[in-house]
């Protein structure tokens, strides 16, 4: 408490007049900024490194004001003066545009003796809002689609006297894609540009409605402390963005929480929130810079999936309740009209409301009448009172997990050769790693490259160049009948051939079923094609098919078991002779949050024989950063 | 329904206003009718698949407004409008926290009595799988009035 409020004392800094004349429109008005002051116009600006992130032209009142901070205060001061200047995408005054720079600068005393502009759709915007604090949102990942894998972040405008969350404003910065845009087009663009970015503002409850049920993911609310000044700037810079810009959305630096906490470093200046630490920017970076920040986050609220709260319900039906729940929702019995077990009903709802969401509102003509019958027999019985919330595992929260980079140090011996390498991960997580904070079980490996010395050789080599490694696990279910999959690129290296430090470029694609016998288990089954190419081989390239099956343990929390085996067969020659297998065993061990050992054992056969066979081991240790 | 329908052209017209200044009033985020995000352009649609054009224009959630405040006299028609799928399902059980937001966009300070008032008539509020959230906006505030109970105490009706 104390350290906020040396905070908000500090924060008057930013307001104490500088050290220069009042009203003297020359170049050095910037120049002369104290540098608190300076650090707030820039994050007012949204600078990162040299350049405004926004762009939108109706952001910046200088033609040179995305690159000239200097620029654009001055001209943001003309533009204040002059009563007849207009600006943003509703032609307001200025002034009532954007309503943080005017407050800055007149504090700051640099609008001395200009008359204020009433500014009444501004005013009516911030009472409608009628916020009183505000909560951060973080949303899980959507399952089994990696294009959410990082998360996703919000943030609630929480009302004065409010008796719920759902009437609340909520803002968002999403990038707005074309609608007929194919799943390929949207990583390209997503990765490389190509959308917009925009603050969106809306009501909480289609937040929920979107997360929570169209989308099955978790909410998890992180109520912020701040002060009324805070919030104030807050809402003035909220106005300034909505009302003038957009911001080019990418995946990696550009996304919706990157934005997010570039808006929220401008009533937290002094709070060092939006250090943009990588190339990458995550959602879950957000939620632990504010929990660093002793005092800053008040309490937490869960709000669980739809799936989730499905599969609550589903748990607390007997055996026999279960089976008819199935029996009606699965087969052609009819639904009694006199039909009164309560439990029963609620599990067709809740089953049939989970599958219209999942098939996208594809619910057959008999589902349609099964779950309006059932709506309609629920609503003869009683009345459900039971307020207790529900009680969800929520000890995996995303400012738990591990960093998202890794270095590696390893020792190998593969048969005679002994072996010491290190290996740079870019990111992000993979089946081996500490679950905490990510979901368990999961894999999205990306841009990690390895080399080796070969000691027998005396030789230097790449290991491998990994471009991407995914892995799906998706749980198959009936009321969630997914498959897994997994997708690699990856140039590594070839031990199934006698050849020593030869490489190859290969790739993969596979589906199949996972099936989670406990929380702390995993077991899959895929198949899928594959390719690979390089001059080693004797056609310079393999096509077929593959197998894979892997069983994942979660032994303690600090212990994690897996096996795998990987068979590939080669169907573009004669696949009955030309196949090869990789078995492996894999053990790790979290030393920490951020560190972890590996030992793994493999073996590769060669192509074509199961007989003869190369043995690899591996020690290594890796530190997340 | 009459001053309902009134007020909705009325408000229309309002919007129609920006709506015509495609140049320079609407700008990059109000031309985007549906608001969609990079990952799930289709389960966004499913979710606001309820609102048609007209509510969603006069309601200022999308097409030409000048901001997303949602007024007063239509917060309820929005609210259920935008929650449909899960007002049924809370409407039958009786119970929920979209049903006691419903009862408090009324002003009914007593959540369980409207929950219950909502169970009991639900055949009459939400007459078919297709009644829209206009409907049953309506169908609720007409029960209201209908029930001495809530009727003295729901203040925004």
């Amino acid at each position: 408490m104390r350290l906020l409020l040396l905070l908000v004392l500090l924060s008057n800094l930013i307001y104490m007049p500088a050290a220069f004349a009042a009203g003297s429109l020359s170049e050095s008005i910037y120049a002369n900024l104290l540098p608190v002051q300076k650090d707030y116009w820039l994050k007012l600006l949204h600078y990162y490194k040299d350049t405004s992130r926004a762009d939108g032209e109706n952001f910046f009142l200088s033609p040179v004001g995305k690159t000239n901070p200097g620029a654009e205060l001055e001209a943001t001061i003309d533009s204040f003066k002059d009563p007849d200047a207009q600006a943003g995408w509703f032609k307001y005054h200025p002034q009532c545009v954007f309503r943080e720079r005017y407050n800055f600068l007149k504090k700051a005393g640099l609008l001395n003796g200009v008359p204020e502009k009433a500014c009444p759709d501004f005013d009516e915007w911030k009472t409608g809002l009628n916020a009183d604090s505000i909560t951060l949102v973080f949303s899980s990942s959507y399952p089994n689609n990696p294009s959410s894998l990082f998360g996703h972040t919000l943030i609630r405008l929480n009302q004065k006297g409010k008796t719920n969350d759902l009437l609340d404003y909520a803002f968002a910065f999403s990038a707005i894609p074309e609608h007929d845009d194919i799943g390929i087009v949207f990583a390209f663009k997503g990765a490389f540009g190509g959308y917009k970015g925009l603050l969106e503002v809306t009501k909480y409850y289609t937040k929920v409605n979107e997360y929570n049920n169209g989308e099955s993911r978790d909410l998890i609310e992180y109520d912020i402390n701040m002060t009324a000044d805070e919030l104030d700037r807050l809402i003035n810079h909220l106005w300034e963005i909505y009302q003038t810009t957009y911001f080019d959305y990418y995946f990696a630096d550009e996304n919706c929480s990157a934005v997010l906490v570039d808006i929220l470093a401008v009533p937290f200046n002094l709070d060092r929130i939006n250090d943009h630490k990588r190339w990458y920017y995550l959602p879950s970076e957000m939620v632990k810079a504010l929990k660093e920040i002793p005092g800053r986050i008040k309490a937490e609220h869960y709000r669980p999936s739809l799936k989730k709260q499905l599969e609550k319900k589903l748990a607390k039906l007997s055996k026999v309740e279960l089976l008819e729940t199935r029996m009606f929702t699965e087969t052609e019995e009819e639904l009694p009209l006199d039909y009164n077990q309560i439990p029963v009903l609620d599990g067709i709802i809740s089953l049939l409301d989970y599958t219209r969401y999942r098939t996208k509102d594809n619910l057959s003509d008999d589902q349609k009448v099964l779950f309006r019958k059932a709506l309609l027999r629920r609503s003869a019985l009683a009345q459900d009172k039971n307020n207790t919330p529900e009680i969800y595992d929520q000890s995996n929260s995303p400012d738990l997990g591990h960093e998202p980079r890794k270095f590696s140090l390893f020792l190998r011996t593969e048969e005679t050769h002994s072996l010491v390498g290190l290996e740079l991960k870019q990111g992000y997580h993979d089946l081996m790693s500490n679950d905490q904070g990510y979901d368990a079980f999961s894999q999205f490996d990306y841009f990690t490259g390895s080399l080796i010395y070969d000691k027998k050789l005396n030789r230097v080599s790449y290991d491998q160049l990994l471009l991407l490694n995914l892995i799906s696990l998706h749980t198959y279910k009936f009321y969630d009948p997914q498959f897994s999959w997994a997708a690699k690129i990856v140039a590594d290296r070839i031990y199934d051939l006698d050849c020593d430090l030869c490489h190859r470029v290969s790739a993969r694609a596979y589906l199949g079923p996972t099936i989670r016998p406990t929380p702390k288990m995993a077991m899959s089954l895929m198949t899928g094609v594959f390719g690979e190419a390089t001059k080693n081989y004797k056609h310079g390239f393999r096509a077929g098919i593959g197998f894979e099956g892997s069983m994942l343990f979660q032994i303690f929390e600090t212990i994690k078991l897996g096996f795998f085996d990987e068979l590939r067969f080669d169907a573009a020659h004669k696949y009955k002779k030309d196949y090869y297998n990789n078995a492996g065993v894999k053990y790790s061990y979290f030393s920490g949050p951020q560190y972890e050992w590996r030992v793994e054992s493999s073996v590769v056969s060669k192509f074509g024989s199961f007989k003869t066979n190369t043995w690899i081991n591996q020690l290594n240790y890796g530190f997340f950063f | 329904m009459k001053n309902i329908i009134i007020g909705l052209m009325a408000l229309i017209s309002a919007t129609s206003v920006f709506a015509a200044d495609s140049s320079s009033g609407c700008g990059m985020g109000y031309e985007v009718a549906p608001k969609q995000s990079l990952v799930s352009s289709s389960t966004r649609s499913l979710v606001n698949m309820t609102f048609s054009n007209t509510i969603a224009m006069t309601l200022g959630t999308s097409g030409c407004a000048k901001h997303s405040i949602v007024k007063n006299e239509a917060k309820g028609i929005h609210f259920a409008e935008a929650n449909l799928n899960v007002l049924a399902i809370e409407m039958a059980r009786g119970n929920g926290e979209f049903v006691s937001t419903f009862a408090s966009v009324f002003g009914c300070q007593n959540s369980s009595a409207f929950g219950s008032m909502v169970q009991a008539k639900y055949e009459t509020v939400l007459p078919s799988a297709s009644t829209s959230g206009v409907e049953l906006y309506n169908n609720v505030k007409a029960q209201i009035k209908n029930n001495a109970t809530l009727a003295s105490t729901c203040s925004l009706i």
